[in-house]
Formats: structure tokens, C-alpha cells, sequence
């Protein structure tokens, strides 16, 4: 007997009209459809569920980046250079409780002997934390122009995750990067797993002929050396492009080569699964191509295709920063996860700027949801498996 | 004891006003100071007592020191004496020791055979006496040293066993003779001789004299096969120079015109003007006949590839023990991750006690691929000496760990231009180039720069805020003003330049667009080696701030002298190497089109220098201030240094630079972060640090020693 998803009876009430089933629950079990098996097992992945709410909450802040930052990522702090992270406070000097947070005015001085700065918090000044306040003006998805900040300070400064050599505000650069790191990675990554699954799933499904020109053209998309085509790009793309729109083409160009292992893969599995006999079944009972591709075969191996996606999200990100090399990955003044990590990677961040580390935990989460969703989604597209 | 004190003071006086009819005169030595010449005398030196000259035979020598001179006064040269210009001076006859042991391999690989001769036959009859900055030193311990890699970024390593036949004093200006015993000049520098010293040998114990000189000059430099170009630091006039021998120690240099700049390029350069007849002549195909059997035997196509295994300008281009040296410090062990340099026991210098020099028995250098693993080598003590490599950025973490590391940090400047931009003036792009060669673009650009905050956030506030110069600031001629010029942060001004110029209309961003309507983007292309981007990122907003959009792209070192080379960059943003005074004198490279380090960073005036070149058939002719320019240049590198029209001439030269912007300054080449080992001693102050004046040696390492 399959899992119930959580619903294995224990009510008493019987239903007379349908033989042999007990409750209304084990009734609603079978009535139900597939998309809503697959939701009520995803829903008892609890680490799936988590791994949903972070991702929605990076898609709030891929959508709302200047929104919720609370200032430009370009605007220098010059009193704040390498400033440490500000400290929130509920509970001022005097130990009075305020439900406001608030923090302190802080100074961050170079001391000229030893090259540090030193940082000194002036209780007497105190700037509770405010929402929807002024700052920076921007514009709103390139339309709206405001300067609306989720929260922010008056007059003072907040830099929740402290500065960077600039003194530029490192949580917003954060969001701005998150921005910029999941929508590129992720479009080019959806590309590729597109082209892959169409082709393959062609190539597979009909086999003969039809399979025969497409593994001869994946065979030679595959011999096209891919370092020496990066360089030519480089060379030949239009200079007065800028760095993200470079980026850009390139993850499609790399989309547009990459797709071939997956094509592969997906086509194997076709091919087995076309001989066996529920498709066979539904190709007698005049399913038509189309339906059997979607319906039946797709779910079948979607488990593989998810642990696939999933595994290559990791790699989009450390493909941004490798690229750099032929001055194609991202570079300064571009905000992406790989350009704040880049700047983070020397003995000084680890001795004297720990909080420039601070991305790295965007950048976790964000594997780590994928994963959890990622391995959710491969239980529960399967659902009526023990 | 007053009595005897001034008694002592006057016979000084005396000695020394004789001193100073008989001897040149140009020393930067301070006068000895009376007080000096009565102070208290250490117990191991005798007294200086010209009132019994009998005795004077048998008076040891004061160990006087650069610190505590000891009553002796200063000879001909600063801080080094002739011996007998000092056992004049000091009243004294010097007796001569060296060390017990020498490093065992020194024979295993060749050098040596059987016992070394007594120590008096191992030094010239003429050694050089040096003074020591603080003490005598005591023999032993090993110089740690740090480099990339073989033959990468170890300048300063090469320069603490280095020597030449005359090197820079440590006031930058003075030239003091090194291997050779002294060097004259004839009025119009047109000959240039050179006396060595009597008795001088090879690491072998091989004698040292003209004819090594000779053969490297006419045999190697000369030969058609070996130089297939005679390079030009020994062309003058037109013509490779000319060498004569006129006895065993002494030669003589012809040029065919004024050579000023020789004197000053033999004192400050990598190259050593001499190499061992008795070892090369084997090789050599003019001495040899069968030199290219010996080179096919050992598996090489012919001698000339065989002779390069042992001989390079840059002095560790060989990788074979055994070849005979004057250096300090002798290969005898080299592996993939280190090389290990001992004592020379022919070496011809010895400290005023007599004690034959270097103090060290061993330098090292070790390779670590990455500044970050240099930078955690300092931190942990691992290094005695390091410059290289260590910039500004690192002093926090360098500062922090001074006391675990066991080290001090020393701040001079560096010699160098600092971080400069240019705008295409010979942009290919007619729009671009009109806009670019106009001065007051550049000037508007110069205004809307914020120095102050550059030099906040790349170097602590430690740099000089200054106009583009090829000239450096310490160079004898330079004017203030040069450095001042339109330095100030006045983004108003820079605009109502730009509208001025007829850029007043706007897109909808607010940026400029060109006169012909078009978008004005300009791309700044840059390579992370000529210096920290952070810069890049803070000139793209000024120069935003005022309406000029600039694009940011960082590319490797090689593609972006492939883009400058062939005149496709819209600015110029490569460092400029030397400028200070002896670089400028000896190869005014940076002052001429393309106002770069070479054709391969051009700032802007590719197509010029083209044109200059190839007398005029290619290329594009320049303006006639830029030939002008040309004219002017050539004629300052032969006036005489320091003379009147050297310094009227250079400073017209800098004149023009700063009437026409061809460079826009940033801040001046930070201060280089040198790092001394607290158990170094003898090292002083270092002045300067820079490559232009081959790293240490102005600071003489051949007397730096252990203290442990």
C-alpha cells in the first residue's frame, strides 16, 4: 500500500458507494490528482518547505533590490571605511527598553601608527531604525522612479553588515548581488536544461532517423573546443558592451553548447522507457505523442532531471567568477556574489574584515534551498512511490 | 683633560684641512664635528695620537662606523676609504682577518681546489675599506629571502650580492667606485676611465683585471652572434663605444659623443660590465675552435647557446655552479624551491677593523608563488628583508604582527610616476580625438578627480596627491608648481570646462553626448597588474559625476597592451616605471611619445612614435610641440648632469608636460612597505626604494649582518 501522504485513515465513517475504501480521507486520496499527491508529500518535507520560504525570499529580493536595501550599492560611507558591522539595540544606556530598534552613531578612524581602523560607538547619539524612509533615489524595476527605502535611519547611517573598502553599504550590495547572481545564473541554467530536455526528449522518443541527426549534431556541438570559442568571444563581442551584458551572452552561448549532456541523458532514458509497457499501454489507448512525453515518461525520470538542476546551480556560481579570466565573468563595478567573494579572498578580509564574508552566507542559503527543494520536488514527483 | 681634548680637536682639523686641499672634492659626508673627535673611545680601538708618529706603524685601526666615526674623518667618498686613504687618515696600519670556515660546497662544486691561500693573498693589494653603519659586524647566519620564483620579482635579492664597477652612495647622487678603484671622466665626456684594483681576484682565485673587461666588452657584447645588435645602452652618438686597455688595471672608454649617462647607467644597473676570460674563453668560438663541439657534446646546437647557459645580463639566468664571480655570495645550491648564495672568500671588500667582508655566510632566497603566502611568510618571521611584492594594502595586517613576526617596517617612497591616466590623443576615432587632444578635457578631468579620497581609500592618506609628471619630484630640476597644477577637487569648474567645449547637450541619464549627437561612452580597459582597480572603480564616478560616462573593463596585462599597442584604447592606464633622476638621464623613455614605459603600454601617441621610428614613413607625423618635443629630449640626454643647460632644458621639457596634459596624475607611487628583520643589523634608513637604483645596493648588504 502506497504512502498516504498523512492521510492514512483513522476515521470510522464508511462510504457506502465506494467499495472497499473506509474514510473520506482515503476517498479524497484517491480521487485526488497527481499535482495535488505531489503537493501534500512535498508539504511533509519539512526541509523542502524551508528550502521554499528562503527561495521566496530571494525572489522578493531579486524583484525588490532597491527597495529593501537600505541605500545605492555605489554610495560611499567616506566616515566608514571598513566600517565593522553596526550592532542593533532594543535597550539603551539607561536600560530603558525600546521596541524601536536603534543604533549608535559610530566613528571609524585610521590610526596612523598601526593602519587600523578603530571604531568607537557614541551612545549619545542614537538613531532608531525607520521604515519606508528617504534615501537614495532610484528607480523601481527601470520605471518607477522613488526614493522610498524598506528601512533606513535619519541624518546617521546604518550599515547592518558593515562597509567595504569603499565604505559602500555591504547588505546592499548583498541584495544587489543576490540580484544579479540568481537571475543571470538561474536563466542561463533553465536554458540549458530546456534545450537539453526538448532535444534529448525528441531524439529519444522517436528514435530512428530523427535520433540519428541529432546525436550527430550533439557529437558536434561537443568537438567545439569551448576556451578558444570563449576567447574568440571575447574578442569579437561589441566593446561597448557593458560587463553584465557580456556575462549574459555568454551564459546563453554556454546554453547553447552546454545542453548535449543533458540531451543525452534524457534521451537514453527515453529510449528505455519507450519499450516499456505503460507507455506501450497508452500508446494503444491512442494517447497522442505529445500526451505520452508529458504525461507519462516525463514524471517517470523527473527525480534524475531535479538532482541534476540542482547539482548545477553551485557550479553557475563559480562559473561567474572563473570566467573572469578572458574578461568575460563579472567584474567590479558589477555586483554579483562571485565580485564581493573575489574581494574577500585575502589575509587582510580574514584577519581585519571578517565581515566581508558576510555574502557567503547569501550564498549558502541559496545552494542549500535549492538542494532541499531540489530533493523535496524528487520525492514528491514520484508520489505514489513506498 | 680639556687641554688634551682641544689639542685632539685642533690635530683633527688639521688632518682634515689637508685632507680637503689634496682630495676632489663633491662629498656629502658631514664635516666631523669636534665634539665627535673627543668622545668616548670604545676599548678594542686605539685613539687616533698624531702626536707620536713613531708609534704609528704599529696602531691597529679604529673601527670607526658611519655612527660613530672615531675621530676619522671622511676620506674622498662617503662612508669608504682606499686602504691607504684610511690608514692615512686614522693614523693606523690595518691588519686583516675573515672568517675561520667557508661554506664546504664552495669546493664540491668546483670552485676551489685544496686549502685557500692565506687571507692576504685572497684580498687585492687594494682592498676597498667600507665603513659600517652601526658596529662591526660578526660573521655568520643566513640572509632569508623571499621571491616569486626563479628569475620573478627578485631584483632585490640580486642587488644584495650585486656589484659593478662603481655603484650610487646611499645619498642617491653620489657615484663611489665599487670594483674598480676610481673613474675619470675627461672634460667634455668623451672618455670615461677606469682604474681596477691591483691584486683583485675571481671567486676561483683567478686573477681579475682589463682583460676581463676587455673580452666581456669586444668578445661578448661585440660579437655578432652572441648580440646579434650591439644593445643601446652602449651606443652613443650612433656608434658602439670604444675600448682600450692601457695596462692591467686600467681601461678606457671612447664614445663617439658626449656619454654623461654611462658613469650613472654602469652604477645603477643589473648589468655587471665584466666577466672571467679564463672561464668564457672555452666557450668562446674565437678562442676555441672546438667551442661548438663542447656545445653539441653537451646536447645544445651551437657555442652561442651553450655560452648563454653560463652568461645572461640578468645575473641568475645561469643555473650552473662553478662560474667565477665577484659578488659577495656564490651559488652553491639551487633547487626548485630555493637557492642558497655563501661567502666569497675572495671578496674584495673589508670593514675599517680589517675584517674581510660580507659578514653573512649564506643568503637565501626562497620562492613562494603568491604575495599572500609571502605576506604570511613576513607575519611568521620567515623573512629578513622584503620590499617587493609588499604593497600599502598589506600594512595593517604587516603592522599588527610586527612582534611575532620579530620585524620593523620602513616607509620610504618609491621612485616611480604613480597611477596616471590618459585620454587617446591620437584616438583613431576623429569625434574622440578632437574631444581627447584638447588640454582642457584633460584638465576638466584633472578637476573633477578626487585626490584627496584616492589617497584616503588606496593608501591610507600616505601618498602625495600630484599632476601627471614623467618626472619625479626628487629629480634636481623639477619645479613644485608641475606636481600642484589643477589638483584640485572642483567638479564645478571640470563642468563648465566640458560646456565650455561645446558638450552641453545631455541623454536622458544626464550624461554628455558627443558634438555630432552621438552617445560619448568611453571605455576604460584595464589590467589588474598595473594596480589595485579600486581606483578605476572611483574615477568612473567622478568623471560620471560631471557627465562623462565611462565604461569598466578588466582584461589580462597581455590584452591590454595589444589594445594600447595598436592604438585602440580610448585611455591609457598603465604604470609609468622610472622617473627618478638617473632613470630620466639615462633613458628618458616616459617623457617621449608614447609617453609610456615602452611601445607596448603606450599612454597616448602610438602613431607617432611610429612616425619618429621610421623617419616618417609610417605612422602619423605629430604636431610640431611634439616634435619639438622630440628635439628637446634628445638634446638633454647629452648635456652634463646637473649643468645649467640640463636644467634649463629638462625643465622646458616638464614645462610642455604640463601645459598639455598628456598625463593626468592621480596620486604618486605609494610608499614601499620594506620590511627589515629586528635581527638584521647595519641596515639603515632606506631613502629610496626603487628598482631605479638597483634596490639594496645604495645600502651596501655586503656589510648588513646577523646580530644573534
Amino acid at each position: 500500500m502506497a504512502d498516504l501522504g498523512g492521510l492514512s485513515g483513522t476515521g470510522t465513517a464508511s462510504q457506502p458507494g465506494l467499495r472497499g475504501l473506509q474514510t473520506e480521507k482515503e476517498l479524497k486520496y484517491y480521487t485526488a490528482t497527481q499535482a495535488q499527491l505531489i503537493w501534500w508529500r512535498f508539504k511533509k518535507h519539512r526541509l523542502a518547505l524551508l528550502g521554499t520560504s528562503i527561495l521566496a525570499i530571494f525572489l522578493i529580493i531579486v524583484l525588490f533590490a532597491n527597495f529593501i536595501s537600505p541605500m545605492d550599492p555605489f554610495t560611499r560611507n567616506s566616515n566608514y571605511i571598513f566600517g565593522p558591522p553596526q550592532k542593533l539595540h532594543f535597550i539603551d544606556e539607561e536600560g530603558t527598553f525600546h521596541l524601536r530598534p536603534f543604533v549608535y552613531g559610530v566613528t571609524n578612524e585610521l590610526d596612523p601608527e598601526t593602519f587600523q581602523f578603530n571604531t568607537v560607538e557614541d551612545t549619545s547619539q542614537a538613531y532608531p531604525v525607520q521604515f519606508f524612509i528617504k534615501g537614495d533615489p532610484y528607480k523601481l524595476w527601470g520605471i518607477i522612479r522613488t526614493d522610498i527605502h524598506l528601512f533606513g535611519v535619519e541624518d546617521g547611517f546604518l550599515h547592518l553588515l558593515g562597509t567595504d573598502k569603499l565604505g559602500r553599504d555591504l547588505l546592499s550590495r548583498a541584495f544587489f548581488a543576490t540580484r544579479t547572481s540568481l537571475t543571470i545564473g538561474v536563466i542561463g541554467m533553465l536554458f540549458t536544461f530546456f534545450l537539453g530536455l526538448i532535444i534529448g526528449g525528441i531524439s529519444g522518443f522517436f528514435g530512428g532517423r530523427v535520433d540519428d541527426i541529432t546525436q550527430r549534431l550533439i557529437e558536434f556541438t561537443r568537438s567545439i573546443p569551448d576556451l578558444p570559442l570563449l576567447m574568440a568571444l571575447a574578442a569579437s563581442l561589441p566593446k561597448e558592451w557593458s560587463p553584465l551584458r557580456v556575462y549574459f551572452s555568454i551564459t546563453f552561448i554556454l546554453a547553447l553548447l552546454g545542453w548535449t549532456n543533458l540531451a543525452r541523458r534524457v534521451r537514453s532514458k527515453l529510449l528505455s522507457l519507450r519499450e516499456a509497457d505503460f507507455i506501450i499501454a497508452a500508446k494503444i489507448a491512442g494517447s497522442s505523442d505529445a500526451r505520452i512525453i508529458m504525461r507519462h515518461m516525463l514524471p517517470s525520470f523527473m527525480s534524475y532531471i531535479i538532482v541534476d538542476l540542482s547539482i548545477s546551480f553551485p557550479y553557475m556560481i563559480i562559473a561567474e567568477t572563473s570566467l573572469s579570466f578572458i574578461g568575460l565573468g563579472l567584474r567590479p563595478p558589477v555586483i554579483s556574489w562571485g565580485v564581493l567573494l573575489n574581494e574577500s579572498q585575502n589575509i587582510k578580509a580574514i584577519s581585519q574584515h571578517p565581515w566581508l564574508f558576510s555574502p557567503v552566507v547569501f550564498v549558502i542559503l541559496a545552494v542549500l534551498a535549492f538542494n532541499f527543494v531540489g530533493d523535496g520536488i524528487r520525492d514528491a514527483a514520484d508520489p505514489y512511490a513506498t | 683633560m680639556y687641554k688634551k681634548t682641544l689639542f685632539r680637536f685642533l690635530a683633527l682639523l688639521i688632518v682634515f684641512s689637508m685632507l680637503l686641499t689634496a682630495c676632489k672634492p663633491s662629498t656629502e659626508e658631514p664635516v666631523v664635528e669636534p665634539t665627535e673627535g673627543g668622545g668616548p673611545v670604545p676599548t678594542e680601538a686605539k685613539p687616533v695620537e698624531p702626536t707620536e708618529p713613531s708609534e704609528t706603524e704599529e696602531v691597529a685601526c679604529p673601527a670607526s662606523t658611519v655612527a660613530d666615526p672615531m675621530g676619522v674623518p671622511a676620506g674622498t667618498w662617503p662612508q669608504q676609504y682606499e686602504l691607504t686613504e684610511y690608514e692615512e687618515l686614522a693614523n693606523c696600519k690595518m691588519s686583516f682577518s675573515s672568517r675561520e670556515e667557508f661554506h664546504p660546497d664552495l669546493w664540491t662544486h668546483g670552485f676551489l681546489e685544496g686549502d685557500l691561500p692565506p687571507l692576504e693573498e685572497r684580498l687585492p693589494a687594494e682592498p676597498l675599506v667600507v665603513q659600517p653603519y652601526d658596529e662591526i659586524g660578526n660573521y655568520g647566519g643566513t640572509l632569508r629571502m623571499v621571491s616569486i620564483g626563479p628569475e620573478g620579482g627578485n631584483s632585490e635579492h640580486l642587488s644584495a650580492k650585486h656589484v659593478s664597477l662603481v655603484r650610487f652612495s646611499d645619498d642617491h647622487k653620489t657615484i663611489v667606485p665599487f670594483v674598480a678603484k676610481s673613474y675619470e671622466y675627461n672634460d667634455d665626456f668623451t672618455e670615461l676611465t677606469f682604474v681596477l684594483r691591483k691584486g683583485h681576484k675571481w671567486s676561483d682565485g683567478h686573477p681579475f683585471t682589463a682583460d676581463d673587461i676587455l673580452f666581456w666588452y669586444n668578445d661578448v657584447i661585440l660579437n655578432e652572434e652572441l648580440y646579434p645588435s650591439t644593445p643601446s645602452y652602449w651606443v652613443f652618438g650612433g656608434e658602439p663605444m670604444r675600448m682600450e686597455k692601457i695596462d692591467d688595471v686600467t681601461i678606457k672608454i671612447y664614445f663617439a659623443a658626449p656619454a654623461p649617462g654611462l658613469l650613472t647607467f654602469i652604477a645603477r644597473s643589473w648589468i655587471q660590465t665584466f666577466v672571467p676570460k679564463h672561464y668564457f674563453e672555452k666557450l668562446h668560438i674565437e678562442y676555441n675552435p672546438e667551442a661548438n663541439d663542447v656545445a653539441v657534446a653537451a646536447g645544445l646546437a651551437n657555442w652561442v647557446e651553450y655560452f648563454y647557459k653560463f652568461h645572461g645580463d640578468w645575473q641568475d639566468s645561469y643555473h650552473v655552479y662553478g662560474i667565477p664571480k665577484l659578488e659577495s655570495h656564490i651559488l652553491v645550491d639551487e633547487t626548485t624551491e630555493y637557492k642558497i648564495h655563501a661567502a666569497n672568500p675572495y671578496f674584495f671588500i673589508v670593514d675599517t677593523a680589517g675584517n674581510q667582508l660580507p659578514y653573512l655566510d649564506e643568503q637565501r632566497e626562497g620562492y613562494a608563488p603568491d604575495k599572500e603566502i609571502i605576506e604570511l611568510m613576513v607575519i611568521s618571521g620567515e623573512v629578513d628583508y622584503k620590499s617587493q611584492s609588499i604593497g600599502v594594502t598589506s600594512l595593517p595586517v604587516l603592522q599588527e604582527n610586527t612582534e611575532s613576526g620579530n620585524y620593523t617596517i620602513q616607509m620610504p617612497p618609491g621612485a616611480g610616476a604613480g597611477r596616471m591616466y590618459t585620454f587617446n590623443c591620437t584616438h583613431q576615432d576623429p569625434v574622440l580625438r578632437e574631444i581627447f587632444a584638447d588640454p582642457r578635457f584633460s584638465r576638466a578631468m584633472s578637476l573633477a578627480l578626487n585626490r584627496d579620497e584616492i589617497n584616503q581609500v588606496l593608501c591610507f592618506g600616505l601618498c602625495r596627491t600630484q599632476q601627471g609628471i614623467p618626472i619625479h619630484p626628487s629629480v634636481s630640476f623639477a619645479k613644485p608648481e608641475w606636481y600642484l597644477k589643477d589638483i584640485e577637487y572642483d567638479p564645478d569648474t571640470a563642468n563648465e570646462i566640458l560646456d565650455e567645449m561645446g558638450l552641453t547637450e545631455r541623454d536622458a541619464d544626464g550624461f554628455r553626448l558627443r558634438p555630432d549627437g552621438e552617445p560619448f561612452v568611453i571605455y576604460n580597459v584595464y589590467c589588474p597588474q598595473a594596480g589595485d582597480p579600486v581606483l578605476h572603480e572611483l574615477t568612473k564616478e567622478y568623471w560620471e559625476d560631471v557627465g562623462i560616462r565611462i565604461e569598466l573593463k578588466e582584461v589580462t596585462t597581455v590584452n591590454y597592451r595589444t589594445l594600447t599597442s595598436v592604438n585602440e584604447h580610448d585611455i591609457g592606464n598603465f604604470h609609468i616605471g622610472g622617473t627618478s633622476e638617473a632613470v630620466v638621464y639615462s633613458n628618458p623613455q616616459a617623457m617621449l611619445p608614447p609617453f609610456g614605459d615602452s611601445a607596448l603600454s603606450a599612454m597616448c601617441g602610438g602613431p607617432w612614435y611610429d612616425w619618429w621610428m621610421s623617419d616618417g614613413a609610417s605612422g602619423e607625423e605629430p604636431p610640431e610641440q611634439v616634435k619639438y618635443l622630440i628635439d628637446l629630449v634628445e638634446q638633454w640626454k647629452v648635456t652634463i648632469p646637473y649643468s645649467e643647460e640640463y636644467v634649463s632644458l629638462g625643465q622646458e621639457t616638464g614645462d610642455i608636460f604640463s601645459e598639455n596634459f598628456w598625463l593626468i596624475g592621480t596620486i604618486s607611487e605609494s610608499p614601499q612597505p620594506t620590511i627589515v628583520s629586528n635581527r638584521l643589523g647595519n641596515v639603515p634608513e632606506i631613502k629610496i626604494q626603487t628598482f631605479d637604483y638597483f634596490r639594496t645596493l645604495p645600502y651596501r648588504p655586503f656589510q648588513w649582518y646577523i646580530k644573534e
